[in-house]
């Protein structure tokens, strides 16, 4: 073997052996992990009455010292706790201030919108009675001001909770003849539920 | 020789030994080939609305269907419902569904007060609505079952379906 030969073969021994140093020093191992099936879906509020889109008062010819009384089922079928604020909106005619208002809240056994047969009151404020003055504009106009109302013994109000609302609403029989002739104008009541922050 | 003859016969005795045991472990854990199949389960429930009132009173299904298979006969369950609105209430009551695993495999028959008001598959159930009127205050039980055919053959193992009845309301005319 000639010395160009041996060297050549040296320099391929070499090579070859370089290479596969090479593949072991290169290689890398690895891993991963992961965390997977991410998801956020949000829960509800929702709350419903069962007026079916009815009025409880809607009345001509009213005289001093007439009384209605009206009931409402107010229903929470959301999924998250939620708070209920109830608020009424308009009423700002002249014979808004004659009216008075009592709002009692407790069960029915078997309600039909806006009978009060069967009505209840629960204990809360020891009678149920959760307002009584004046019919409009004793009562708050918006969530952050109306009044809390809660079934009784509860801190809110859970999935499938449910309230009957008595209103008494009276004509004082005291109102002076400027009041003959003259509209409340419509009003709504309102009940308003947002979750817990 | 009889020695080395002794020798092959033990380890083609052992061979043997050894590939009969492979084979029992293995015919000992293979499924057993009659086992039941998962049962599919559907659970139905209705969305409330405040015009009427349900009992069961949602968020309670009113029928939970646990264990259905080919040929069994239906789960069944009652529930009610009642027009708590001061007028009478045309109710069209719709369905949906939260997947379609079952939609052509489970049957819902739905009667109110022995009256059949529906009777075809869960995909049925979703293409129209089922129309009843209710009187202000009036009450109706409704009969609701749900079955897979025996002529199903697979499909439904397994599966879990969330089934909304959901109730659509319209005053008609005046009170009652």
């Amino acid at each position: 073997m000639t010395i160009r030969k041996k060297v050549l073969s040296s320099a391929l021994v070499v090579a070859a052996l370089g290479s596969v140093t090479a593949l072991g020093v290169l290689g890398l191992f690895s891993a991963t992990t992961q965390n997977s099936g991410n998801e956020i879906s949000s829960g509800t509020v929702a709350l419903t009455d069962n007026d079916a889109g009815s009025a409880q008062i809607n009345t001509t010819g009213a005289k001093p010292g007439d009384s209605w009384t009206r009931c409402i089922k107010v229903t929470y079928n959301g999924s998250l706790p939620a708070d209920v604020h109830s608020y009424t909106v308009g009423g700002t005619g002249p014979l808004a201030s004659y009216l008075h208002l009592t709002l009692t809240q407790g069960t029915q056994a078997s309600p039909v919108f806006p009978s009060c047969t069967g009505f209840t009151a629960d204990a809360t404020n020891g009678t149920g009675v959760t307002y009584d003055g004046p019919a409009l504009s004793g009562l708050s106009t918006d969530y952050a001001t109306g009044s809390p109302v809660l079934p009784f013994g509860q801190t809110s109000w859970n999935p499938g909770d449910s309230l009957v609302f008595r209103s008494v609403v009276t004509l004082d029989p005291a109102a002076p003849d400027v009041a003959q002739g003259n509209t409340s104008g419509v009003f709504s009541i309102f009940w308003e539920a947002r979750n817990h922050a | 020789m009889n020695s080395r003859f002794n020798k092959n016969l033990v380890r083609t005795a052992g061979a043997l030994v050894g590939a009969g045991l492979a084979l029992i472990f293995l015919l000992a854990a293979r499924p057993d080939a009659n086992s039941s199949p998962l049962p599919a389960t559907v659970r139905i429930s209705v969305a409330p609305t405040g015009e009427l009132e349900v009992l069961p009173s949602p968020p309670r299904p009113v029928l939970v269907a646990n264990a259905l298979l080919p040929g069994r006969p239906p789960a069944a369950a009652t529930f009610q419902i009642r027009n708590q609105a001061g007028r009478t209430l045309a109710v069209a009551l719709s369905t949906t569904a939260d997947s379609t695993a079952l939609d052509g495999l489970v049957r819902i028959r739905l009667s109110a007060d022995g009256h059949r008001l529906a009777d075809t598959t869960l995909q049925g159930m979703q293409e129209r609505s089922v129309d009843l009127n209710l009187a202000s205050g009036a009450r109706t039980q409704l009969q609701l079952q749900a079955w897979i055919p025996g002529d199903v053959l697979t499909g439904y193992e397994g599966r879990l379906v969330e089934v909304s009845l959901v109730p659509a309301v319209q005053p008609l005319g005046g009170r009652g």
